[in-house]
């Protein structure tokens, strides 16, 4: 909720200001691994993905990282998974279950990266409201915006981590909401989520996605969006997110419970 | 969004060797967005102040202080209700003798005891639908004992020296927890009116001046310097909900030595003046952030700080005109300051972000007639001490940048230009008026407020960077 | 109690360092404004026979000098005001009252001959910069706000934190290293309108001065800097009024005795138009993306 007064208060005092887009010489860097795995409580197969870094100059492009072995795991299987694409990988016979920990195994010509998550209980989403808002940086000034709310009971027990993900009209918005339950702990979760990519409309379609996370994929996207965030003056220092991965590489793994619910917003 | 701030003074003479003054101040910034956001911040004081000449050679000057900055954030949505807020607040008493033993020597000795209340951010929300958190401010004592004696050596030679103890003292009512690299390894509960862990610290303090002629002087000095309370900020542009912390058991006090040298000249009978210093500056105890940390909502902020030293040197170069119809000054700064702190940049020395190369300053007034005069001043310095990105990647589709080093980069250079033009009314028995008519960056220099880095709107398949300038001028 | 100790034994030291000096006499007292009857701080005072020998008002406007018994030619002096000479026969420790007049504004007046204004020489503390609230009165400023913290940002060693920031830093200090001082009271935050404009209104400042680091030892706490500001004290012979017109707020100040030559006040306002950035924002934009010039009006009744 902070993070939100600091972007309105960077946002009133840019009220006027003037751009340009200019030549900056940024230094370049050798390719890193970067990492993106998850394992949930609904049927598989899951995939982990698996790029590199370019320079800032290059095109949005990532190299995909073939021909990795990659292996998922609980405590009694071992599920190799299999490259369909190049760089994604994708599981055969593991299934999540909450409560369990998953182990993620990579060798990349003798790189070895490992990591380690737990799945939490499922704690399930009752229902979506709006909050209607008129105002936004960069809305459209006419129309009001509608900021969904989550609804669900917190278990009494603090240390429970969420990350939301929201699709409009088949377009994932790519805010990185996550949430924990500091000041809601054993109470009624009904906090608006004020994303910055997409705004939601009346007569939107809405598929709302509520995962369960560790704690260490919360840190993980509470980083990124602190790297993310612009701040003025160039800023609150950016830095590279703390990762729960060992090794030579940076991303997440993460096992999550996974909830979804499609709606039109009226 | 608007403010506001009071003055007010009010002083007494009771007697001939006795007078009290009162002031205080009160400012206050509010800002509003719609009916669902609202932010005001600002400070109080007030000094009640009581000045007795207890014998022709001592002076007593005794104060009591009180000083409060606090902000408040409502937010009203139609489900949610709940404010933050955060204040810091001291008590101060102070009692000072001056001494004028001789035209060569004289003393000042006191003492200065202040209690600190700080409250970290206090979330007020409606009970069913938030928890309170951080509703315990901390309370600690900072207390000084100094001495200080201004002797005239020879005629040619001062000194001018003294000694502070300064002693810093946490009182109890809080939990405090300790992290060992980021790792809780204990909790320490301190009860109620119970003091913790005090923190000593002498400071010397010395200068020396050794007048070579009647316009000419060489100083040297040297001073130790002590903080308890650290500002967490990790915005360049600072935040009205920025927070101050006090030492604790993880933070130590700030200590900085600095030694400096210079020499000072006036030529023309006083009218130009001149001279340069250069100093050396080292600083053990800063306190700076993890990478990625977020200072802002971690449930205890401690556990995101890190620590490391510091080091500062640069010179000096100031020249003034001090009179005729023409003064103004030329002021110029070539330093460097770094930073090494441990869990940054491999540990090693790197360019703190208030780091300038070049720091020049020039500022002129010209009297053109009895009544109208033109002023104008010149700044240029090197850009900020900043970290951009060396590489990109993807995360679900969303382009991330990748870091390779803290301040690794510079901001552009900093420069603009200002006029401005005075006119004295006439001046008769009743009234006076002034008329300041100014002109903020002249050439329009679009200097650079924020850089930051996005895909391209146009492209996206490309990321572009986009300088932001504030307040730039008419040649856009 | 510890306390009551330390004093005692304060006092005790000074009364021990007292007896060394028999035989001389001492002349006290206080330097004031002729116009106002406020102290002024750091006013210089030499005496002819004894060339060697000056010393400055402290920071109440309160001095003392200890001399053999004779009679001297005392000349008191501070930036834009008239010298005050007197001569006495000092025989016996005595009290006095000296006023100095403010010199007018007259341009012929400006070029008087330069006198001995050479305390950044002998002063011995080393990085102190005075700010002259008359010095900064004619620089440009923004949206027509005189603004000290802004002014000190031109001096050698100190640099501004940023465009549009109240913040800076002293040689490598960080903008929290400074300590900030209002009549002795810390002030923890100093910038309004997110750092466009200080919080000091240069109506109610009577002097400051600037400690870059080597500061004696009545000052502690802060690593980097001290700026010590101090407010106006309030006419304590007649009343004034003084109001200004910015371009973004107005200020009213008044001033005068409570009692005559015995007890003074002022109060100082400041405020900017109710919800200006907001209401202005779209002209604004225009305004700041053009250039700034601002206008200030300045009526003293």
């Amino acid at each position: 909720m902070k993070k939100l007064i600091l972007s309105i208060i960077t946002f009133t005092i840019l009220f006027s200001h003037c751009t340009k887009i200019i030549d900056i010489d940024l230094n370049t860097t050798d390719p890193k691994i970067i990492v993106e795995a998850s394992i949930n409580n609904q049927n598989g197969p899951y995939k982990v993905k698996l790029s590199k870094t370019v320079n800032f100059d290059q095109k949005n492009t990532y190299p995909p990282i073939s021909n990795a072995i990659v292996t998922l795991s609980d405590d009694v299987n071992t599920d190799t998974l299999i490259e369909q694409k190049p760089g994604e990988y994708y599981s055969q016979n593991i299934t999540g279950k909450t409560g369990k920990s998953y182990n993620l195994y990579i060798n990349i010509n003798g790189e070895i990266i490992t990591a380690k998550s737990t799945m939490p209980e499922i704690v399930p989403l009752d229902t979506i409201t709006f909050l209607v808002s008129n105002f936004g940086p960069g809305r459209n000034e006419d129309e009001d915006i509608y900021v969904p709310i989550p609804h669900f009971k917190d278990p009494s027990k603090l240390g429970n981590y969420y990350r939301f993900k929201i699709t409009v009209n088949d377009t994932l918005d790519k805010t990185f909401y996550v949430d924990n339950d500091d000041l809601i702990n054993g109470l009624e979760y009904q906090r608006p989520q004020f994303g910055n990519d997409i705004y939601i409309n009346k007569g939107d379609k809405l598929l709302f996605e509520m995962q369960c996370i560790d704690k260490a994929t919360f840190d993980y996207f509470t980083s990124l969006n602190a790297s993310i965030g612009e701040g003025p003056g160039g800023g609150t220092t950016p830095a590279n997110p703390t990762s729960n991965l060992v090794g030579n590489a940076t991303g997440y793994f993460s096992a999550h419970t996974k909830e979804t619910k499609f709606l039109i917003v009226k | 969004m608007y403010f506001y701030d009071l003055n007010a003074k009010a002083n007494y003479r009771l007697d001939k060797t006795n007078r009290i003054f009162l002031s205080g101040y009160l400012g206050r910034d509010v800002l509003g967005l719609g009916d669902q956001f609202g932010i005001d911040w600002g400070n109080t004081t007030g000094t009640l102040r009581w000045n007795s000449v207890i014998s022709p050679k001592l002076f007593s000057n005794t104060s009591l202080i009180y000083s409060d900055y606090d902000y408040n954030i409502q937010i009203q949505g139609d489900d949610i209700k709940f404010n933050i807020n955060s204040s810091i607040q001291d008590w101060n008493l102070k009692q000072e003798f001056q001494y004028f033993q001789s035209t060569k020597s004289s003393w000042r000795v006191g003492l200065n005891l202040i209690h600190h209340e700080l409250a970290p951010s206090r979330f007020e929300g409606d009970a069913e639908v938030f928890n309170s958190l951080n509703t315990v401010s901390r309370k600690s004592l900072e207390n000084a004992l100094y001495a200080n004696h201004v002797y005239k050596l020879t005629n040619r030679l001062n000194i001018d020296y003294g000694l502070r103890l300064s002693v810093y003292s946490i009182l109890g009512g809080d939990t405090y927890n300790v992290y060992q690299d980021g790792e809780k390894t204990e909790s320490i509960v301190l009860s109620k009116n119970k003091i913790g862990k005090t923190f000593v610290n002498p400071e010397p303090r010395l200068a020396l001046n050794a007048q070579l002629t009647e316009n000419s002087s060489f100083k040297v000095g040297y001073a130790r310097n002590t903080q308890n309370l650290h500002l967490l900020s990790n915005s360049t542009s600072g935040s009205p909900t920025d927070a101050w912390i006090g030492n604790s058991y993880n933070i130590k006090p700030e200590i900085s030595d600095q030694v400096s040298g210079g020499y000072f000249r006036n030529f023309r009978d006083n009218e130009y003046e001149m001279s340069v210093e250069t100093y050396y500056k080292k600083m053990q105890h800063q306190v700076d952030y993890k990478n990625g940390a977020d200072i802002q909502t971690a449930p205890d902020v401690e556990s995101e700080l890190l620590f490391g030293d510091g080091r500062a040197y640069g010179a000096e170069f100031f020249i003034k005109k001090r009179k005729g119809t023409f003064t103004g000054w030329i002021s110029y700064t070539l330093s460097r300051t770094e930073r090494k702190i441990n869990g940054i940049n491999e540990n090693k020395w790197y360019n703190a972000k208030q780091d300038r190369t070049h720091d020049l300053a020039v500022v002129a007034s010209y009297q053109l007639t009895k009544r109208w005069s033109l002023s104008s001043n010149f700044v240029f310095y090197t850009g900020n001490a900043v970290t951009f990105p060396s590489g990109k990647y993807n995360i679900e589709d969303r382009t991330i940048y990748y870091y390779t080093e803290r301040n690794g980069y510079r901001m552009p250079n900093y420069h603009r230009l200002d006029f401005s033009a005075n006119y004295e009314g006439r001046q008769d028995r009743k009234w006076r008026s002034s008329w300041n008519f100014s002109l903020y960056n002249v050439y329009g220099r679009e200097n650079a407020y924020t850089i930051t880095f996005k895909d391209d709107p146009d492209d996206p398949s490309k990321t572009l960077a986009e300088q932001t300038a504030l307040l730039n001028g008419f040649l856009v | 109690m510890l306390h009551k100790y330390i004093i005692t034994g304060i006092l005790f030291f000074l009364v021990l360092l007292d007896n060394q000096a028999q035989n001389k006499v001492t002349l006290n007292g206080t330097i004031r404004d002729k116009a106002s009857g406020e102290e002024i701080i750091g006013a210089t005072i030499r005496i002819a026979e004894l060339s060697k020998i000056g010393i400055s008002t402290n920071e109440y406007g309160f001095f003392s000098l200890t001399l053999e018994p004779g009679n001297y030619t005392f000349t008191t002096s501070y930036i834009g005001y008239e010298d005050y000479i007197e001569k006495i026969n000092l025989q016996a420790t005595q009290s006095i009252k000296w006023t100095l007049q403010q010199k007018s504004q007259n341009l012929e007046e400006v070029k008087i001959v330069a006198k001995k204004e050479n305390e950044n020489i002998t002063q011995t503390t080393m990085g102190v910069e005075k700010i002259n609230m008359k010095d900064i009165a004619k620089l440009p400023v923004l949206f027509g706000e005189k603004d000290i913290l802004k002014t000190i940002q031109l001096l050698p060693g100190v640099k501004s934190a940023g465009e549009g920031n109240s913040g800076f830093y002293v040689r490598g200090g960080t903008s929290d290293q400074n300590l900030i001082l209002l009549d002795e009271a810390p002030v923890y935050n100093a910038s309004h309108l997110l750092g466009f404009f200080s919080t000091f209104n240069s109506d109610a400042i009577k002097d400051a001065i600037l400690i870059k680091g080597n500061s004696p030892a009545q000052y502690g706490g802060r690593l980097a800097s001290v700026l010590d500001i101090k407010m106006n004290e309030g006419n304590d012979k007649d009343y004034h009024a003084t109001f200004g017109i910015g371009l973004i707020s107005s200020r009213l100040s008044i001033e005068g005795p409570i009692q005559k030559e015995k007890s003074s006040f002022l109060v100082t306002g400041r405020r900017t138009y109710a919800d200006v950035f907001y209401k202005l924002q779209k002209i604004l934009k225009i305004i700041l993306c053009i250039s700034m010039i601002s206008t200030q009006k300045q009526i003293i009744v």
